[in-house]
């Protein structure tokens, strides 16, 4: 994202990923920690809302007014960066900032309600500028990443899976060609796979589908994977929990189903980071919470 | 607002939306109790435990030990401090989210 500040990140934990892969929040700590990056994990942050908005209850009001609580508490501790581990919490916050931009009645309204808990409510923190995933925190820094890589991912094929909250806001702020997990990828020293058939494909979750309507979920997912087995990629790093939960989850049963090999290994681009820092790979990156087992593969890479 | 957005939101207020919209009144009910919209038990794992299988089940039971052993707060996915909840409550309650939620587990309690 243009425009990456080098400090000062609110870190925006996320709900899901932390009851299902919570190695990825501690491996962004570890990260943030190793590269010197100045954050606060702020025990007041509430959820962003984003997963009750897209299962319709929570009206938008209420998803604004809660997302204006969080930017005055970032910004008033002096870390006005939202640093997002979760697409759904960067997409969500962004458009908040839009509707609140664009639409004059919603400031008088947040204003009014932010009082009633003695907020004095200043709708310029309220901006998309000041919203980011920690991916593009890592982005920023990837040339000190190059540098004090442990862990050398050298010759393995890696696929990059963005998430559909992350990659239609990049592309509705900017032309630019979205590059950032590939450059991620090449600064721990892997091989990029640029481009692979249905590479902006969703994953097929989109919660509700996951839940209620699962051979949906599992016909995009299978159309997904096969796109990346195409590649020739060994890994598939992704940036949200969602897709995460699909990819890791439901590859075995997908394999079982299809009577395909898949045999990819899943990571979130925070694991990959912190593992190529040399961070634990049970004690910080939580490897035991990944259904599809990485330890083969850690093993080769360790012993080069 | 977009236009889309207005029908959307005109559409969720008929009564078969609404009753469908108890299909996630837990996300509804967790924000509430918590400020989180995810708990381990938004996400059962009796409904994927056939197709996931593997040690899954298991790493969820131990959730909160393994949360624990990386340095992270006990209670998945976290815990708000009393003062935010009550902040937090205090805007559903002046948003209308308060009186809506009670609308949809009636609704829910009438399903049943």
């Amino acid at each position: 994202m243009a425009g990456t500040p080098d400090h000062g990140f609110w870190l925006f934990k996320s709900c899901m990923m932390g009851i299902e892969f919570p190695g990825a929040e501690s491996s962004t700590k570890f990260v943030f920690d190793k590269l010197g990056i100045k954050y606060l994990d702020d025990s007041r942050q509430s959820c962003c809302t984003g997963l009750g908005m897209m299962v319709d209850v929570f009206d938008p009001l209420t998803s604004a007014v809660i997302a204006a609580r969080n930017f005055h508490l970032a910004a008033s501790s002096g870390f006005p960066y939202l640093a997002t581990l979760c697409t759904t919490c960067f997409g969500i916050n962004k458009k908040i900032c839009n509707w609140v931009n664009e639409n004059p009645q919603f400031t008088d309204k947040i204003r009014e309600i932010l009082a009633k808990i003695n907020v004095q409510y200043d709708s310029t923190i309220m901006k998309k500028q000041n919203v980011f995933h920690v991916a593009d925190v890592f982005h920023k820094w990837k040339e000190k990443i190059k540098r004090e890589k442990i862990i050398d991912f050298q010759g393995i094929s890696i696929a990059a899976h963005y998430g559909c909250h992350y990659y239609k806001i990049h592309h509705s702020e900017t032309p630019e060609n979205l590059h950032i997990l590939e450059d991620i990828i090449e600064a721990v020293g892997g091989k990029p796979i640029k481009y692979y058939p249905e590479k902006f494909l969703c994953c097929g979750s989109g919660y509700r589908h996951r839940h209620f309507n699962q051979s949906l979920a599992n016909s995009a997912l299978q159309k997904k994977m096969d796109g990346v087995n195409e590649s020739g990629a060994e890994v598939l790093v992704n940036m949200c929990p969602m897709c995460f939960f699909q990819f890791d989850r439901f590859q075995h049963h997908l394999e079982k189903g299809s009577g395909k090999q898949y045999n990819l290994v899943h990571f979130n681009v925070a694991e990959l980071v912190a593992l190529a820092l040399g961070a634990d790979p049970y004690k910080v990156v939580g490897i035991q919470c990944h259904r599809t087992k990485v330890e083969p593969f850690l093993q080769r890479i360790l012993k080069k | 607002m977009t236009i889309v957005q207005i029908l959307k939101q005109l559409a969720m207020e008929q009564p078969f939306h609404k009753k469908k919209k108890t299909d996630f009144l837990d996300v509804r009910e967790n924000f509430y109790q918590y400020g989180l919209c995810l708990l381990p038990r938004s996400i059962p794992t009796s409904r994927f435990s056939d197709e996931i299988e593997g040690d899954w089940v298991q790493v969820r039971e131990a959730i909160s030990e393994i949360r624990e052993n990386l340095g992270l707060s006990r209670d998945p996915p976290r815990r708000l401090d009393d003062t935010s909840i009550s902040e937090l409550r205090t805007i559903l309650k002046l948003t209308g989210f308060t009186d809506k939620l009670e609308e949809l587990k009636s609704i829910k309690r009438g399903a049943k």
